[in-house]
């Protein structure tokens, strides 16, 4: 069984959106459906500034509010790590929206707070997900990291991680280098 | 049945309740409502916890008759009964609307969570609405024995009920100004506020047609009354002590919500309907009439009513209004609030559904035999 | 706000197309769709992206007859096998509402009558030659992007107009005129093995090529140190490890004191100055008394930082390179000629061309040609209507580029009477759309865009629409340029899509039009002829490009020592521009000021930039570009917090912005990412096409407050030599 993660480098982010428009065609998305945004923040004063953008999207959390919340077990995780949702379950009650923190649902055309699914279909396949395999910067590495060959482990060598909000204890499986400037 | 022009309002408020509902399911979809990403839950979410809290809160306050033995209360048991009905299936009506696929509550049996707090309010909503079904079957029967021991059953699952509503906002840590143990209180104090004051003004509507009521009525008037006043003033220190501490706390996500409540986009709802309307007015008239008045205290019910609607708005959209700090910043990120405010069909489902209620009860009391026989 | 869905979207999408009775393919249900999409086999067809220039590659996946989704492809030197937000965007402008949908002609003001191809091609050919008949061949303009192929060039060759013109004179112009000039071509930076790079008006992550930044990114992982110079924390800022913000329209006079610098301190690279340039001496008799210190009183840059600068590009040298720049300080400010020339200068003087982490000319190659088949009498050629090198108009504007803001001028004096606008819009990229619309005084206009742009609107009186890039299959490409890479590659667009509307390829277009005109078999070919011709000389099979989308030749620009030479008169790199001298110039950059100045607490300089995921005008109307725009506040100017609080303005408040030709209300994006004496806009919104619903009305263009300027030496429109006020209020 493969154990999915997702390495963010928002050091290497320059904010195109290719991440979020390559995913709502994966997913044959509308327009203001989206399953993963940019986040920004620009510190300091003229001339002296940084500008940090963090991808955010579901982080497939180990320890999901959103799976606990959830009155049908509409909400379910793989074994490979993989955060999704059943749709013939899901009555809609927004009750995953309200218990994630990192705002990652959105409520999409029937009705269904849908979310980033790490392309599961796709993945198991040996593909990688749309928001990585576009991204011209580097930004996002996806990988198994059961899988030796996989190039997760060289974009993990070296880096100081983060996850966000540790201290949710959801145990997000899409792990983050800690901010350099 | 009389018709009257409450019941043409009714069934105006309850014909655009439906345009409402017409707009959710087939024109608009989820854009029928305010409700967005940052605050996905709205009025259908916070009307739901006002009408199905008013329907354990009258249940709660009726049962002082049968439980407790309250004699003056008996009068209202069978009433009270249908009036929890008609609340209940209101707030189901409008869970209904706002789910956007109320259908698949199917599967609530099949793959049941038992760590959901929605659904164990799905499990004790349900069973209250069998038992209030049954109780009514048996009180309407003369099976006064079978009643009455549904009515101890029942009385437990209403509190559960309360205290698991509290949980369905207080259970996770991601909304801290809900998170922990005050809105389970808070479900249980708001109940017998909403309580009193809906049998407040059901004794009123049919004093006027059962003549036995003349002969409980005023005592009964006085004493839902203060049950009403204490009720208020608990609420009232409950929640400036709620307040209180989440502005001095030194966290801003739970003083951000309670500037936002106090002084940000919820202020004028804050003071003047919740506070104002539904608090010190009710309070002041109250008192200055020494619960006498039996059209000053259903002003007084009325009121505390209106403030516990906008009250439970204010309470539901407070949990989402301060963003989440997702990335852990040093530069400010809070310079917005998440922005929310209910559109004509949320209000058309709430308006509706107070119609439903009262045309509804017009004709339970016209076909049912509710008095309380001697 | 109504949101879009893909629903309505598609619905949308069907009503335009079921107006103009269209294949079936745009009408169907979108849950079978959806059903379909599941389980319907891909097929994979390779493309070049439209979204602009770059020409990436990219596989269209097609399923069920219907886009899917596009990705890079890998094989491409562009793309690297990614693409950037807009590429995905303007792949699904297939589905675009705002297209139009058959041949349209015009009936009234803003009233078009949809007519049959046979009928367009016969009314605007018959036209077309009866007004070429009276007023002259050379009355004929072609006005285009500006794309590396089309065939309008043999219909302007026979009827003898040499009035093709492009859209560069609001683009680059500036920097290829003279790189030209100076170095005999245009000289692409190597990100793979410079150790230090500089980036003045070029911000590689808002106009991406995203093979660049992946290099630039990969580059800035070793350790390189990356220098932005930029009024604005642009987006490249964002990972730089230094961003100066500089006055904007004094790149030069920065660019003057890094020479100087290099020079009085002994840092440049003699040898190669020696062997390989011409007219230092010139070039340093002018210019020895322009000290960092003069620049940082210009700039507002420390002398200090200047000089760090130029010792830290001497020290890397010549692993080092000032960057060549594009759109952003090349059609500018009066000094934009003289900022490209300090910018060969520099790049000289530390000696990186041809070397390692230099600076290297584009691989290329050529193509075969289909054989001619049409032997009738050709006109004589006419002199050009927009005197782009012309003695006495234009004489130093290259010919080959011409001078696009000046059409309207060009139909008021009667040299032009006939204009074919293609896939072109001056009418919102060009200055002053109020000048720009009387273009319609043209005897006959014809716009052969995709979708209801401005110019086909307002001017048009025929428009013929071309599929889009997806449903077409087109003469190959010789992907190379802008960024270095040692081999060229050969790719092409192949058709994915079968046409959602009536329209049709250029060839088709251009085939009927000359015969209706009476050129028989002008294109005696069709595409798939043309492209086994082309690719015949270079050994590619059209089913090998298509199987593999882009096939790389073998390597042919490496760096070198030996043998270096530079096509231009003395083989060497030329300081002093000749042909300016002969029309009196000077011929070696000096210090020229702005031509206008902000003054006063209300004035900015109006600058402007491409947002990352729009691509100048050209992407407004698509849903989900513009979707990006709404949630990020796109529209908003932006100005510095110091300036914005003096005018007592916060975060989204709304301003009216004026100048003598225009005024706008906006809303304001307070920053301290910008320097104090301008204000920016993306080049992106203002749309006014109604028909064009998703970007109608969206924020403003700087285009609203330029006047249609031509530079003397370049021909540029000098598109940031514009001051407005701004107060606060207006909405």
């Amino acid at each position: 069984m493969a154990n999915y993660v997702m390495f963010i480098d928002p050091n290497k982010c320059t904010g195109c959106n290719a991440c979020r428009i390559a995913c709502q065609m994966q997913w044959n998305l509308p327009p203001h459906i989206n399953f993963n945004r940019l986040d920004e923040c620009v510190e300091g004063q003229y001339p002296n500034l940084t500008r940090v953008i963090t991808p955010l999207q579901c982080q497939h959390c180990d320890n999901p509010p959103c799976q606990t919340v959830c009155p049908t077990n509409a909400t379910y995780k793989r074994e490979d790590g993989i955060v999704l949702i059943d749709e013939k379950k899901c009555i809609g009650c927004k009750h995953c929206m309200v218990a994630c923190p990192y705002e990652a649902r959105v409520i999409s055309e029937s009705g269904v707070p849908e979310k980033c699914r790490f392309c599961a279909e796709y993945v198991v396949n040996g593909e990688i997900p749309a928001c990585v395999s576009t991204c011209m910067c580097g930004v996002r590495t996806f990988g198994d990291m059961d899988d030796p060959a996989s190039p997760i482990h060289a974009a993990l060598a070296g880096q100081e991680l983060m996850q966000l909000l540790p201290g949710h204890e959801t145990a997000p499986r899409v792990l983050y280098a800690k901010k350099r400037r | 049945m009389k018709k009257n022009i409450w019941t043409y309002t009714a069934l105006v408020l309850i014909g655009i309740a439906g345009l409402g509902a017409i707009n959710k399911y087939f024109i608009s979809g989820e854009h029928a409502f305010g409700v967005s990403p940052e605050v996905p839950w709205g009025a259908l979410i916070a009307s739901y916890v006002f009408f199905a809290v008013a329907a354990t809160g009258t249940g709660l306050v009726a049962s002082l008759g049968h439980v407790f033995r309250i004699k003056r209360f008996e009068a209202l048991s069978k009433r009270a009964l249908v009036a929890s009905i008609l609340l209940l299936t209101s707030a189901f009506g409008i869970l209904a609307i706002e789910l956007s696929n109320p259908f698949k509550m199917i599967w609530i049996i099949f793959t049941p969570n038992f760590s959901s707090p929605i659904f164990w309010m799905g499990a004790f909503y349900g069973i209250y609405l069998v038992l209030l079904f049954g109780e009514l079957f048996f009180s309407i029967k003369d099976k006064h024995k079978a009643a009455v021991s549904i009515a101890y059953v029942s009385l437990l699952v209403k509190i559960a009920a309360l205290i698991n509503l509290g949980r369905v906002f207080g259970f996770s840590s991601t909304r801290e100004f809900w998170h922990g143990y005050y809105y389970p209180g808070y479900m249980i104090v708001t109940a017998i506020v909403s309580g009193a004051a809906v049998l407040t003004i059901m004794v009123y509507l049919i004093s006027k047609k059962d003549a036995s009521l003349d002969y409980t009525g005023q005592p009964l008037f006085t004493s839902l009354g203060k049950i009403l006043a204490g009720a208020i003033i608990f609420l009232a220190g409950m929640q400036a002590f709620k307040l209180g501490i989440a502005l001095t706390s030194g966290d801003t996500s739970l003083s951000g919500p309670a500037q936002a409540v106090i002084s940000g986009p919820m202020a004028p709802s804050f003071w003047t309907m919740e506070v104002l309307v539904g608090m010190v007015i009710p309070l002041v008239i109250l008192f200055t009439s020494r619960f006498l008045s039996r059209g000053k205290i259903l002003l007084s019910a009325a009121l505390a009513m209106t403030g516990l609607l906008f009250s439970r708005l204010g309470f539901v959209y407070s949990g989402l209004v301060f963003p989440l700090e997702i990335v852990p910043k040093g530069c400010s990120f809070f310079d917005s609030l998440n922005m929310y405010s209910p559109t004509w069909s949320e209000w058309s489902l709430i308006f509706g559904a107070i119609g439903f209620i009262y045309l509804a009860f017009t004709v339970a009391e016209d076909k049912l035999k509710l008095e309380v026989k001697h | 706000m109504q949101k879009i869905s893909r629903r309505s979207f598609l619905k949308i999408a069907a009503g335009v197309g079921a107006a103009a009775a269209v294949p079936l393919t745009l009408t169907m249900d979108f849950k079978v769709f959806a059903q379909d999409i599941q389980d319907d086999k891909v097929t994979k067809v390779p493309s070049l992206c439209n979204g602009c220039s770059s020409t990436c590659g990219l596989w269209a996946y097609v399923k069920n007859g219907r886009l899917w989704k596009v990705e890079g492809n890998e094989a491409n030197m562009k793309s690297m096998g990614k693409l950037c937000a807009r590429g995905h965007g303007v792949a699904y402008n297939v589905y675009d509402p705002g297209r139009v949908t058959q041949p349209m002609k015009r009936v009234g003001d803003n009233k078009f009558q949809p007519i049959s191809w046979e009928e367009a091609f016969q009314e605007v050919g018959t036209k077309t030659r009866q007004i070429l008949d009276e007023h002259g061949g050379d009355k004929f303009v072609w006005a285009c992007h500006g794309g590396k192929e089309t065939y309008a060039a043999k219909f302007l060759d026979v009827i003898g107009s040499p009035n093709y013109i492009t859209h560069y004179a609001t683009c680059f112009t500036a920097k290829t005129n003279i790189w030209d000039k100076m170095c005999g071509g245009m000289y692409n930076p190597d990100f793979d093995n410079a150790k230090y790079m500089i980036f003045a008006g070029r911000n590689y992550a808002g106009g991406i090529i995203p093979a660049a930044m992946k290099r630039i990114t990969e580059a800035k992982e070793k350790g390189v140190k990356i220098i932005v110079v930029d009024p604005r924390f642009c987006e490249l800022a964002t990972i730089a490890d230094e961003w100066i913000p500089i006055r904007p329209g004094t790149d030069l006079a920065l660019y003057l004191g890094i020479a100087h610098t290099l020079i009085s301190e002994n840092l440049y690279d003699k040898s190669f100055v020696e062997q390989f340039v011409f007219g230092f001496d010139f070039f340093w008799m002018y210019n020895k008394d322009f000290s960092a210190e003069k620049a940082a009183e210009i700039t507002g840059i420390s002398a200090d930082k200047i000089k760090e600068l130029a010792r830290d590009l001497a020290a890397n040298a010549p692993h080092a390179f000032l960057e060549p720049g594009y759109h952003g300080l090349h059609a500018h400010y009066k000094n934009s000629n003289e900022t490209a020339m300090m910018n060969v200068i520099i790049n000289a003087l530390i000696g990186n061309f041809w070397r390692e982490g230099g600076l290297f000319p584009a691989a290329s190659t050529t193509f075969g040609h289909p054989e001619d088949t049409y032997f009738g009498p050709k006109a004589e050629m006419g002199s050009r209507a927009d005197g782009a090198g012309v003695a006495g108009q234009y004489p130093l504007v290259e010919a080959g580029r011409g001078i696009p803001q000046r059409i309207p001028d060009m139909i008021e004096k009667g040299q032009a009477k006939v204009v074919f606008f293609y896939h072109y819009n001056p009418l919102r990229s060009a200055p002053e759309p109020e000048y720009q619309k009387k273009i319609k005084n043209a005897d006959l206009v014809v716009s052969i865009p995709c979708d209801w742009n401005e110019t086909s609107v307002y001017t048009a009186d025929y428009i013929l629409p071309e599929n889009h890039y997806l449903e077409r299959m087109e003469h190959p490409k010789v992907i190379n340029g802008n960024i270095y890479w040692a081999a060229a590659q050969v790719a092409a667009r192949f058709k994915a899509l079968d046409a959602t509307s009536s329209s049709l390829d250029l060839l088709d277009i251009l085939k009927g039009f000359t015969t209706a005109y009476g050129i028989n078999n002008l294109y005696g070919f069709t595409i798939e002829e043309d492209m086994a011709a082309s690719l015949g000389p270079i050994g590619i099979s059209p089913d090998k490009l298509k199987e593999e989308g882009c096939i790389e030749l073998r390597t042919s620009v490496l760096p070198k020592i030996e043998g270096i030479t530079f096509n231009t008169f003395t083989h060497k790199i030329e300081f002093c521009i000749g042909a300016w001298k002969k029309e009196g110039f000077i011929g070696v950059p000096t210090w020229i000021s702005p031509l206008v100045e902000p003054q006063g607490e209300n004035e900015f300089r109006l600058i402007h930039g491409k947002q990352p995921w729009h691509s100048h005008i050209m992407t407004t109307n698509n849903p989900y570009l513009m979707a990006i725009t709404e949630d990020y506040n796109g529209t908003y100017m932006w100005m510095n917090t110091e300036r914005a609080t003096k005018l007592g303005l916060k975060e989204g408040d709304w301003v009216t912005v004026a100048n003598d030709i225009a005024t706008k209300t906006t809303q304001v994006h307070v920053t301290e990412g910008l320097h104090p004496d301008c204000v920016w806009v993306p080049s992106t919104y203002g749309t006014y096409s109604d028909k064009l619903e998703n970007g109608y009305g969206k924020g403003f263009n700087y285009n609203d407050f330029i006047p249609a300027r031509v530079d003397e030496k370049t021909g540029h429109v000098m598109g940031q030599e514009c001051i407005v006020t701004i107060s606060k209020g207006g909405k």
